[in-house]
């Protein structure tokens, strides 16, 4: 087991690693450098002087030696600093990262607590009309275009009927009730588009469970049906379920980044997407590699998960 | 003796139209594509051009001269949603396509030669699945072609914003076809007339040219049909942030760009290239799921 | 060192083993001596499991040995044939497989699959290819018409004349069968056994006749071979093992058989237990978990072949047929 953690991990580290040569170099792709900018503050500038700005900030430097004392910089803990926000990156990120996780977990935990139910639902129910609009939900869920989803919500929400407000994040200082009127839009725009998806896979998670013979047993000995459902087959259907759903971590981590972008959620998403187009590369690098460091963190917990319940893996204590 | 049997493909169709949800959204699209193929038609039949701006006439409501009535500029609303749907259906098609090509490669490498090979590929593959997805889509989608040595009118030819569209989302979708087309190789591999093939001294390149590649047709269809839903989506993602089809070039995804700054004044602008958006995506998902039904081996005996 | 000149090909202590070292492999061929005469049919008989598949497919070049040496004709085989070997050894070895539907891509016409050979070994022009195609569809019983058809439209029995038909394309002196009537229809059966004896003649073929099923080898066989278990236990003429079965085991294969004329008596009985697994192998006679007639020494001693008369030799502490043997045991 020990063995399957390191191998996984070095894996990840690897990858994030990999990403972090390609980050750089597409970030060093994008529109204009540093010294651009600089440039169009200060028209005064001769070429000159650019030329001798560029060759102290060691921009004329090839890539892979910029690359390098980059690396080299990050690693001890010197992040670079944010144009756009002037502030050290590391004070504009994890203040990011808080408000995505507060905004994922909340969707998640709601998108759940709607999903296994109805899925235990359809599963009971099979071929029902129940059955067959969870089915469509799934499907619809997974083709939904999320930006357009949110635009309705807002269009029926904010325009039409004033209850909820169009965007942004309540301040820190704020009541719960305006937090969480803020929160609202943007966790129904995420949820809905996973209820489908998790029901699904509760749905055939329980119509497994419900075919095993220890429920005919249950049932037998004069368990009530719903009795049978919610207790029996629930704690087995969970294992499979919760696994499923440990795919999703990644996601979870990596954010909604559309969704924060059009309800202007201060998120990581956002700050991602701000940071791109508003051409502050040290922000970019680092919120994208901290995207991707996340996304990996979460598969990495969910192949653990997997691990931790396959007796295979766990038992021989080997890698597969 | 001879057994008139059905060839496979057509107790494949027969199977297919069982699933009515299938055969519904197989037409619709059917429906839509003509729709959008009539488009120079439709416009004819208008007496004006999808791009033709008409200050006066900002977000009319519909009317017989303009349908679904005119956008913040005054355009036509129809005329734009039909050409907007040539961009994003070609674009769509043209992506999954390319996904397909790198998908097969790789899987059809990965499920044939087995070993390290294999276990390299999927790694990889693996790891393109494990990132986050939409952010680097975003950061590719925001190169300067000019450091790549692209002209600066080149760069910023419409045309070329459409390629480029093609080329990253295609860059990114082809895991699933790899996935696909790899566990339809490892098992095609064992089959005897591959071994016969072998037996004849047939070299790699031609079994998998000959024998396996002709016989992966239909898992790679199904893994396209299920992969153009999702490159329909994230192209009309990028459109929608400003970073895949540029104005004045129609998409659904950035007509809808607009759509938001106006939801106070005009929400009805919001509704249709989503819906179009929408209803392609699930279309495509459910043909998708029936030809998967369809193909399915276990049902070929 | 070089092969007898009547033999067409000569396995000697051929080990196939599977998976790594220890106790996750199998070894599905243990050490077996086998020498396939030039013109014979040599039957070579067992229960699913017991390596005849695996070892028929060493011959066909398939599979690589783990141990041993592999001789066909004077061409030893290693562990790797190089793909310049190979194509000279598939002019002389082809294999028919037993799942015909399997066999054929259905995505080729019949006169492809027949002609491939051919064609990658540039056997003529185009012309000269299909006439060879069309002569060998109608060696088989099939036609000019088949030709651009597809392997759907056939039957089982039809899609194997295919596979033979393109089997005989290069000319191969020996022909690996493996089961190639097991998945057909018991009135198909006779017809490509005839097949197979008529083609024999016609193009001086030596077989080697993979089956689990003693009646079908019952008519064509000149020798058998009786394998468990990874090795063979008994081998002699047809006459000898279906008259004088000196195995146990070989015994009770025959006592399935309908109508033969054997000493079923007492060993009239089926075979009871299940195939053991190769990966986890008996102590001592693999037989003995099985055998009616098992001893403490069976259970021990590992056995070794001893020759019984000319021709005729079998692995058993107690063979039921031993003229030199003493008669010794619970017999």
């Amino acid at each position: 087991m020990g063995r399957f953690i390191l191998a996984r991990s070095a894996q990840a580290l690897l990858v994030l690693l990999i990403m972090s040569v390609v980050i750089y170099a597409l970030i060093g792709l994008m529109p204009g450098d540093p010294i651009d900018l600089m440039i169009s503050a200060d028209p005064k500038m001769t070429s000159a002087d650019a030329a001798l700005l560029r060759e102290i900030y060691g921009l004329d430097q090839p890539l892979y030696r910029r690359y390098l004392a980059w690396l080299t910089s990050a690693l001890q803990g010197d992040l670079g600093y944010s144009r756009l926000f002037g502030q050290p990156v590391l004070d504009v990120l994890l203040p990011a990262l808080g408000n995505t996780l507060t905004l994922m977990a909340t969707a998640f935990i709601v998108a759940i607590a709607i999903a296994l139910p109805l899925g235990t639902l359809a599963a009971a129910k099979p071929r029902s009309l129940l059955d067959y609009g969870v089915n469509f939900y799934a499907f619809a869920g997974i083709s939904m275009p999320s930006f357009w989803l949110a635009l309705l919500l807002i269009m029926l929400f904010s325009v039409t009927l004033g209850w909820l407000p169009a965007g942004g994040m309540a301040p820190a200082e704020a009541g719960l009730g305006e937090k969480l009127r803020h929160l609202a839009l943007p966790v129904a725009t995420i949820a809905t588009l996973h209820i489908g998806a998790y029901s699904r896979y509760m749905r055939s998670a329980m119509l497994e469970v419900l075919r095993n013979d220890y429920i005919r047993t249950a049932r037998a000995k004069g368990a009530s049906e719903r009795r049978v459902l919610w207790v029996h087959a629930w704690r087995n259907a969970l294992i499979p379920v919760v696994t499923v759903l440990a795919l999703d971590f990644g996601f979870l981590f990596s954010g909604a980044l559309v969704t924060e972008t059009i309800f202007s959620w201060p998120g990581m998403g956002k700050l991602i997407f701000d940071a791109v187009m508003g051409n502050d590369f040290n922000l970019a690098i680092i919120a994208l590699l901290f995207a991707t460091a996340l996304t990996l963190l979460g598969n990495l917990i969910a192949d653990l998960l997997y691990g931790l319940l396959d007796p295979r893996i766990r038992g021989a204590g080997r890698a597969q | 003796m001879n057994t008139t049997s059905l060839s496979p493909t057509a107790l494949a169709l027969q199977r297919f139209r069982r699933h009515h949800l299938a055969v519904i959204s197989a037409l619709l699209l059917l429906a839509m594509v003509l729709a959008v193929a009539a488009a120079p038609l439709i416009e004819m039949l208008l007496g004006h051009s999808a791009n033709q701006v008409d200050l006066y006439n900002r977000l009319a409501s519909p009317s017989w001269q303009h349908p679904l009535g005119t956008d913040e500029l005054g355009r036509d609303t129809l005329l734009r949603l039909l050409y907007g749907g040539r961009v994003s259906l070609l674009t769509g098609l043209a992506a999954a396509v390319c996904a397909a090509t790198i998908g097969t490669l790789v899987g059809l490498s990965a499920g044939y030669f087995s070993g390290r090979t294999d276990t390299l590929l999927m790694r990889f593959t693996d790891s393109i699945i494990a990132l986050p997805l939409l952010p680097l889509l975003i950061v590719l989608a925001a190169i300067d072609l000019t450091k790549l040595g692209l002209s600066a009118q080149l760069a910023g030819d419409e045309s070329i914003s459409l390629y480029r569209i093609v080329v990253i989302v295609g860059l990114t979708g082809w895991t699933t076809v790899a996935r696909l087309v790899r566990g339809a190789t490892l098992s095609l591999r064992e089959r005897e007339f591959v071994l016969a093939a072998r037996g004849i001294g047939a070299s790699d390149w031609l079994i998998m040219r000959r024998h396996i590649l002709p016989n992966l047709l239909s898992p790679i269809i199904v893994a396209v049909t299920l992969s153009i839903g999702s490159v329909i989506l994230l192209e009309s993602v990028l459109s929608f942030l400003g970073l895949g089809i540029q104005p004045p070039l129609a998409s659904w995804g950035n007509m809808l760009t607009n759509a938001q700054q106006l939801i106070w004044e005009a929400p009805q602008l919001a509704v249709y290239p989503g819906l179009l958006i929408f209803i392609t995506v699930i279309c495509f998902n459910f043909v998708g799921d029936g030809l998967q039904d369809a193909f399915d081996p276990k049902a070929e005996n | 060192m070089s092969l007898q000149p009547e033999n067409i090909a000569e396995l000697k202590q051929l080990t196939v083993r599977f998976g790594s070292k220890g106790h996750q492999s199998v070894t599905a061929v243990k050490g077996v001596d086998l020498a396939i005469r030039r013109g014979e049919t040599l039957a070579l008989v067992g229960e699913s499991g017991c390596g005849k598949s695996t070892l028929g497919r060493v011959l066909a070049l398939f599979q690589p040995p783990t141990n041993g040496t592999v001789r066909l004709g004077d061409t030893p085989i290693g562990s790797s044939i190089s793909s310049q070997q190979r194509r000279q050894l598939c002019e002389r070895v082809q294999m028919i497989f037993q799942d015909p539907v399997a066999a054929l891509n259905p995505r080729q016409t019949v006169g492809t699959i027949v002609g491939e050979a051919l064609e990658l070994f540039k056997r003529g022009d185009r012309q000269q290819r299909q006439h060879q195609v069309i002569a060998l569809l109608e060696s088989v019983g099939l036609g000019a018409d088949d030709l651009n058809r597809y392997p759907h439209q056939f039957s089982g029995g039809q899609r194997q004349r295919i596979a033979i038909a393109r089997a005989l394309a290069l000319r191969p002196e020996l022909i690996i069968a493996d089961e190639p009537v097991s998945a057909l229809d018991i009135s198909i059966q006779s017809q490509i056994l005839n097949l197979f004896v008529e083609l024999k003649q016609q193009h001086q073929l030596t077989y080697l006749f993979i089956s689990h099923d003693m009646a079908v080898v019952k008519h064509m066989a000149d020798r058998i071979a009786v394998m468990y278990l990874g090795a063979i236990v008994e081998i002699g003429s047809r006459e000898q093992v279906f008259n004088q079965p000196a195995h146990p085991y070989t015994a009770a294969l025959l006592a399935s058989v309908p109508d033969i004329n054997s000493r079923k008596g007492k060993f009239g009985r089926t075979l009871p237990g299940d195939p053991p697994s190769p990966a986890n192998p008996p102590s001592g006679c693999p037989f003995h978990p099985r055998c009616s007639y098992a001893s403490d020494r069976c259970r021990s001693q590992s056995v070794s072949h001893q020759v019984l008369e000319e021709g005729h030799s079998v692995a058993c502490h107690y063979p039921l047929t031993a003229p030199q043997a003493s008669a010794a045991g619970e017999c």
